[in-house]
């Protein structure tokens, strides 16, 4: 278990989580349950937990699948520094978000995942992982001829001493020989 | 790249071929239950106080019991191992289909995910609306207790809410811990989650069985009541009369079916009184032909389960109990109970 970054987990759930939300919002709104607004109101939070969630975190080790597109909210994301870096505060924040929609029906159950993300990003943060963004590589431009330093100092290597026996001596001593490749079989380069 | 159809018919033919058959099936059913609970006569007052919420909550129910069903076939490796390695798989085909297993698996499991949404939402407006449309006349039918029941109460204590908020939470950790992401980075956690399957099937068990709350949906009671002499009746008979008179006020006169048997007597006798008219016309001299009441209670209620109980000597309950298990050509079942307090 010591090597699992929980906070990956909790990622996706919170992802999942934000989607819950907006669909249980959709249903409220529209089949005007009575206090409809805490269906516009998970409507929004699952919007702010999806833009929030989107960029995928880096890994501490090993590479990182980045989700289609990250790196766009990945700048936005950036900018707010610890806030966003901490787990602690994810933690938090995604709790209190859940405990509105708790109250309506359609969205109790959003309520419930997200409260299970929380939770394992408070696990998440209590074993130090902390959010890093996903940086794009910086392009290497190719130099033409940048690896040719300098000419070879050796020659390039001879086959060994003994392939200039004579070939019957090596037949009977069961030595192979360090000359080209004698095929048994006459080999043709067929084209069809 | 032009596509050779020889090779394309052998590599992806028979894959497609199943797929199609599997889709088939899901769409039928799908609109086979969607029309069934549409228009139905038996369903027609559920319908009319839930709408278009039933009919969309049990069709997707219908395509999770299949896909439920299939899910874990592609996933029992032995069973496929042995298959491809005998004798009575002998085609490359086949063998090849069956490596096609994992993949399957995901799309028998991508579709619980989407038909589970469809499922709760449905549901969840079905709560609403039973709470909002409660009426004493239909008490029977109406999951809750009493108008504008809180939905939340429904969902959380009656057995098929409950249960079904919890597969929702398991079904929730086991997807969001299969993604491919997750798989390739973090194996652990998709096997710990994924292990989690045996719990969902138990409390899918629980929440179909919850719908039998009411094992028996009271269609009509056929009281009968064996009694050696005319007194004996007279603790009950206030109270059968009152409930005869009810019925008959509710427009449900054939709701309780009353028959009266005075086993051992020399004449006919009547209860003495007026208002027992309703009984004396439903006494009985002689013991009860209950072979002849099975039959008529089975003509009755073809393909019905009917339940009955039996309070009473060991000698009526071995008939009872005889009759109970024996076959009828109407294909009704009848359960036995038994109660005593001698």
């Amino acid at each position: 278990m010591g090597q699992i970054e929980w906070a990956m987990w909790a990622n996706e759930q919170a992802l999942a989580s934000g989607l819950i939300l907006i669909t249980g919002g959709i249903v409220a709104t529209a089949g005007q349950f009575t206090q409809w607004y805490l269906g516009a109101y998970s409507i929004g939070a699952g919007i702010l937990i999806c833009l929030l969630e989107y960029p995928r975190g880096k890994r501490s080790k090993g590479s990182t699948m980045e989700r289609c597109g990250q790196k766009y909210l990945t700048r936005v994301v950036k900018l707010f520094g610890p806030l966003t870096r901490n787990y602690y505060i994810r933690a938090f924040l995604h709790l209190g978000l859940a405990v509105p929609a708790g109250f309506l029906l359609a969205t109790i159950l959003g309520t419930a995942c997200l409260a299970i993300a929380s939770g394992i990003y408070l696990l998440a943060a209590i074993r130090g992982e902390q959010w890093s963004p996903i940086e794009p590589k910086p392009k290497e431009r190719p130099q033409i001829g940048g690896t040719i330093k300098q000419p070879p100092s050796n020659p390039p290597p001879r086959p060994p001493a003994e392939a200039h026996k004579k070939p019957s001596e090596e037949e009977a001593a069961g030595v192979p020989t360090g000359g080209p490749q004698e095929n048994p079989m006459p080999v043709n380069d067929e084209v069809v | 790249m032009a596509v050779s159809w020889r090779s394309w018919l052998a590599n992806e033919g028979v894959k497609h071929l199943c797929l199609l058959i599997w889709l088939s099936m899901n769409v039928l059913l799908f609109w086979k239950t969607f029309l069934l609970y549409n228009q139905g006569p038996e369903y027609y007052y559920l319908h009319q106080m839930l709408g278009l919420g039933l009919c969309l909550s049990r069709a997707s129910a219908s395509v999770l019991n299949l896909n439920c069903s299939l899910i874990l076939l592609p996933m029992c490796r032995t069973l496929l191992a042995y298959l491809r390695g005998s004798q009575k798989v002998p085609s490359r085909r086949t063998r090849r289909l069956l490596d096609k297993s994992r993949t399957f698996h995901i799309t028998c499991g991508v579709t619980i995910c989407i038909f589970s949404g469809v499922h709760v939402a449905a549901h969840l407006v079905n709560a609403l609306s039973f709470s909002v449309n409660y009426r004493e006349d239909f008490v029977e039918l109406n999951a809750a207790r009493y108008r504008e029941e809180d939905p939340r109460k429904l969902l959380f204590t009656t057995v098929p809410g409950l249960t079904g908020v919890c597969m929702v939470l398991v079904l929730f950790l086991m997807i969001t811990a299969s993604t491919y992401a997750i798989r390739v980075s973090n194996y652990d956690i998709f096997w710990y989650t994924h292990n989690l399957f045996f719990v969902f099937y138990m409390l899918l068990m629980l929440h179909v069985s919850g719908d039998d709350w009411k094992p028996y949906k009271l269609r009509r009671l056929y009281f009968i009541w064996v009694c050696r002499d005319i007194q004996s009746f007279r603790w009950f008979a206030d109270l059968l009369c009152v409930l005869y008179n009810k019925f008959w006020q509710e427009n449900r006169p054939d709701y309780v079916n009353i028959q009266l048997y005075l086993s051992q007597t020399d004449g006919i006798q009547k209860i003495i009184g007026e208002k027992y008219q309703a009984l004396n016309s439903r006494l009985f001299i002689g013991r009860p032909r209950w072979k002849l009441l099975f039959d008529e209670i089975a003509k009755c209620n073809r393909g019905k389960t009917v339940g009955v109980f039996c309070c009473g000597p060991n000698s009526i309950s071995k008939t009872l109990h005889k009759l109970s298990n024996r076959n009828n050509s109407y294909g009704t079942r009848f359960e036995y109970n038994k109660e005593s307090f001698s």
